[in-house]
């Protein structure tokens, strides 16, 4: 897909930019915000513009918010890479330049590969574990588990893991005379 | 005659990753377990390259090769997915809300005349059972106006109105009642603390049942 709607290339944009400014100042409160905004996003649009940007905005929260990580070897520069990757983000999009927008999204993938030592794997893991936490608020937002899967790149297996450990479980509670309906059903089906 | 379950790939890997997939072998009386080869690709095919769901992967294959499941293709490749991934709409824009490995169990359970289908996930859950709990779950999470097209629900409905739904919870208490689970969990707790570790066990692994159902189902399982 190199296209985007008028209100989604918006909604990146001003992420984008706030994100820009976040991670100069070091307001990692701002950037968890922002990562919780583009859920919305994310659920209705479901490209994989919207889901990238998801997971670029929580894992830059995650990573940011770990002061032992400045001091490994490898943070300035994996720092000025980022910025400087946002910044060609929001400037193709701004230009409506989706294939370049696109290559900057899938660089910021890519970077981790160039940071060297125990860096490089704290920030893999950092990503994957966004793909997965950002999967389980879409699933709470009522795309099925199989979808959340497929959009994020997880396996269901990983995605149910984690989502079991949530309280996604408790927001809808059925009727109550459905659980006896269900056990009864249950009951009838398996009796020999 | 056998009866008919279909299942989806949540409800397996509750099962799975619990360690109770020897229960589904006992509970194979009389019954016949079917999956999609769809829902096969996400339990086995995709997971055996990930090594750390290579060993579950490698679990389900195995019942499938002991004939516990039985691995079906859909006939019917009329496309349920496009009519019910277009009955909820946000700015216009259809929401497609299920993937096609969920909508071939549903068409599999149709053209098997399932006796059920267990789906331990919510949203293919609400789909069958309550659309307006589905619409408003929508409208309270993503905090914008829902549009539903009642005539695509109707097709959808139609076909699928008379599919019960399950849930591994269900699937482990009506096991446990049958006692087989004696054995596998220590006779030293009550009742009540061994269905609260069982429940709990499954929901913690994705099995949406909730609080408030754990302690119920905890008082209407059958006294041992």
């Amino acid at each position: 897909m190199l296209n985007m709607e008028h209100d989604e290339r918006n909604n990146i944009l001003r992420i984008l930019e706030s994100a820009i400014i976040c991670v100069k100042e070091g307001n990692i409160n701002k950037l968890k915000e922002l990562s919780d905004q583009t859920i919305h996003d994310a659920s209705t649009y479901q490209d994989q513009y919207c889901t990238s940007i998801a997971v670029i905005m929580y894992s830059l929260f995650k990573i940011f918010s770990r002061i032992d990580y400045k001091q490994k070897a490898g943070w300035q520069e994996y720092e000025n890479g980022i910025l400087s990757l946002l910044e060609s983000m929001k400037n193709n999009l701004k230009l409506k330049n989706y294939s370049s927008f696109d290559r900057s999204i899938k660089r910021f993938f890519l970077i981790i590969n160039k940071i060297e030592g125990k860096l490089k794997l704290y920030v893999q893991d950092v990503i994957n574990n966004a793909k997965i936490s950002k999967g389980s608020r879409l699933y709470e937002h009522g795309i099925s588990l199989a979808r959340t899967a497929e959009l994020f790149g997880v396996s269901a297996y990983e995605l149910m893991s984690y989502v079991g450990k949530t309280g996604i479980a408790d927001v809808y509670t059925p009727k109550k005379n459905m659980l006896v309906k269900r056990l009864t059903m249950a009951r009838g089906l398996f009796n020999e | 005659m056998n009866k008919i379950v279909v299942f989806d790939t949540s409800s397996i890997i509750t099962i799975v990753t619990n360690n109770l997939s020897n229960i589904l072998k006992n509970l194979k009386k009389n019954v016949r377990f079917f999956i999609s080869k769809e829902v096969k690709k996400e339990l086995v095919d995709y997971p055996i390259r990930i090594k750390r769901f290579k060993l579950e992967a490698m679990q389900v294959m195995e019942l499938i090769d002991e004939g516990i499941f039985e691995v079906s293709d859909i006939k019917n490749k009329i496309n349920i997915m496009d009519l019910a991934n277009n009955i909820f709409y946000v700015k216009k824009k259809p929401l497609n809300l299920l993937h096609k490995a969920e909508i071939d169990s549903l068409i599999l359970c149709e053209e098997l005349n399932a006796d059920c289908y267990i789906v331990d996930e919510r949203t293919m859950r609400l789909f069958i059972e309550d659309i307006k709990d589905m619409k408003s779950l929508l409208e309270n999470k993503l905090h914008v106006k829902v549009d539903f097209n009642a005539s695509n629900y109707q097709k959808f409905r139609e076909k699928y109105k008379n599919i019960k739904i399950l849930r591994s919870s269900e699937l482990m208490v009506v096991a446990y009642e049958k006692r087989l689970m004696n054995g596998l969990i220590s006779h030293r707790y009550g009742q009540q603390d061994q269905i609260d570790a069982l429940l709990w066990g499954l929901r913690l692994r994705g099995c949406a049942i909730s609080t408030e159902e754990i302690d119920l189902m905890k008082n209407i399982v059958k006294k041992q």
